[in-house]
């Protein structure tokens, strides 16, 4: 019924396009011609948008020293492509709501994915990596193709778990055993169905096997360790029970150093649990 | 000399090699007493491991040892050789990453007790 991962997003009208507000805000980011005033009005079409992002800006996540309160300050602080990338991080989370938890609450999921956000922003700051904000939503989408088989096949996924307790191993090597795919496979789909940027689809495809990436490799590398960092934090579950197998190469790729896995786990406790209320509070 | 993150380093260690910036400022000379003042300016200046004076380092460490109980260390221990069952141990990183597990789940503990 299910035999491949674009199987799964059929017949989904909520998960097969983003927000109309997310796309004429890409349509205008792209947009050589577009001013810091219409893509404010674009923005503020949507008034949950506009004040998640206004909570965004002024948390600790950017740690500004001054309030900012218009929209139009933020675009010419925060930058058109970042908040462009936050916008689609704050749209997806609130995309996904309502799915069922039986499996996992809707918190702990989302605040797995906001921790590897956190840390896949701090590993490519480490790197001296330009627009940092898309590693934060790489993190943010990584594993959101198990909601979609957490939704759709829910049977499936309960044979998966019970398959994880009598041969204990990583959820994504079971999810192939059992269903022939994994969630890496179904969140590259998601994304492409929504025609979001190849880097993500990449990225997310490969975050459990990052060699096998090819263009964006060191993304794929950053947000495969920042993954690793937020189970071993044990900030939130995705479902996930053990600490994934890490590739041996990755360190080394990132250039990490013992040294600095604490500096990382400090900046993720910092921000975490802020990022997470303005995600979820008000609309 | 003993090498150590950032985190783990304490007012009055005793520094072993000079420390710079990427550009060859120094920040902290040889033989300078770490000062809370000093760890800011190494995380302003993303530097996250100094070399310290073995005896400086041995000082701490016997402090922070003794404030775990033997059972909390163990408890957390073995949950974290679980978490870590799939986890090719023989890199200085990942070991690593499980060390700090294990204080993270023996100070949640620590604090539930």
């Amino acid at each position: 019924m299910f035999s491949s991962p674009r199987d799964l997003l059929d017949g989904t009208e909520r998960l097969s396009s983003v927000s109309v507000v997310h796309e004429r805000l890409n349509e205008a980011i792209f947009s050589q011609r577009t001013t810091v005033d219409q893509l404010t009005s674009i923005i503020m079409q949507d008034a949950g948008l506009t004040a998640r992002l206004l909570r965004i800006v002024n948390s600790a996540y950017f740690g500004f020293p001054r309030k900012i309160d218009t929209i139009s300050r933020a675009v010419m602080v925060v930058g058109t492509q970042q908040l462009h990338d936050l916008t689609l991080a704050t749209s997806i989370v609130t995309l996904f709501r309502r799915i069922p938890e039986h499996f996992v609450s809707m918190q702990s999921f989302w605040k797995h994915s906001v921790a590897c956000g956190l840390a896949a922003r701090a590993l490519a700051g480490l790197n001296r990596e330009s627009n940092v904000e898309r590693f934060f939503v790489a993190g943010i989408l990584h594993d959101v193709g198990r909601l979609i088989m957490f939704e759709k096949i829910p049977e499936m996924m309960e044979t998966v778990f019970t398959h994880i307790a009598e041969h204990p191993r990583p959820m994504f090597k079971a999810e192939q055993e059992i269903i022939g795919y994994d969630h890496a496979a179904v969140g590259a789909a998601l994304i492409d169905a929504w025609r979001l940027p190849g880097s993500l689809e990449e990225v997310v495809r490969y975050h459990h096997t990052p060699r096998n990436a090819d263009r964006y490799r060191q993304e794929a590398y950053v947000v495969h360790i920042a993954d690793v960092i937020a189970h071993a934090m044990q900030s939130g579950s995705s479902g996930e029970l053990f600490v994934p197998p890490i590739d041996e190469d990755g360190w080394k790729i990132l250039g990490l150093s013992p040294g600095s896995l604490p500096h990382i786990f400090d900046l993720v406790d910092r921000q975490l649990e802020g990022v997470l209320k303005m995600f979820h509070s008000g609309d | 000399m003993s090498k150590l993150g950032i985190n783990q380093l304490c007012e009055g260690m005793i520094v072993d090699e000079a420390v710079s910036d990427l550009r060859g400022t120094i920040l902290l000379q040889k033989g300078t007493a770490i000062t809370l003042s000093g760890i800011k300016i190494l995380k302003t200046w993303g530097v996250f491991e100094i070399s310290v004076e073995e005896a400086s380092a041995a000082e701490h460490n016997v402090s922070t040892e003794t404030q775990l109980d033997a059972r909390t260390a163990a408890e957390a221990a073995a949950k974290a050789a679980r978490l870590f069952q799939h986890v090719d141990q023989s890199d200085r990183c990942a070991k690593e990453l499980m060390r700090l597990t294990i204080c993270r789940i023996a100070q949640s503990r620590l604090e539930r007790s």
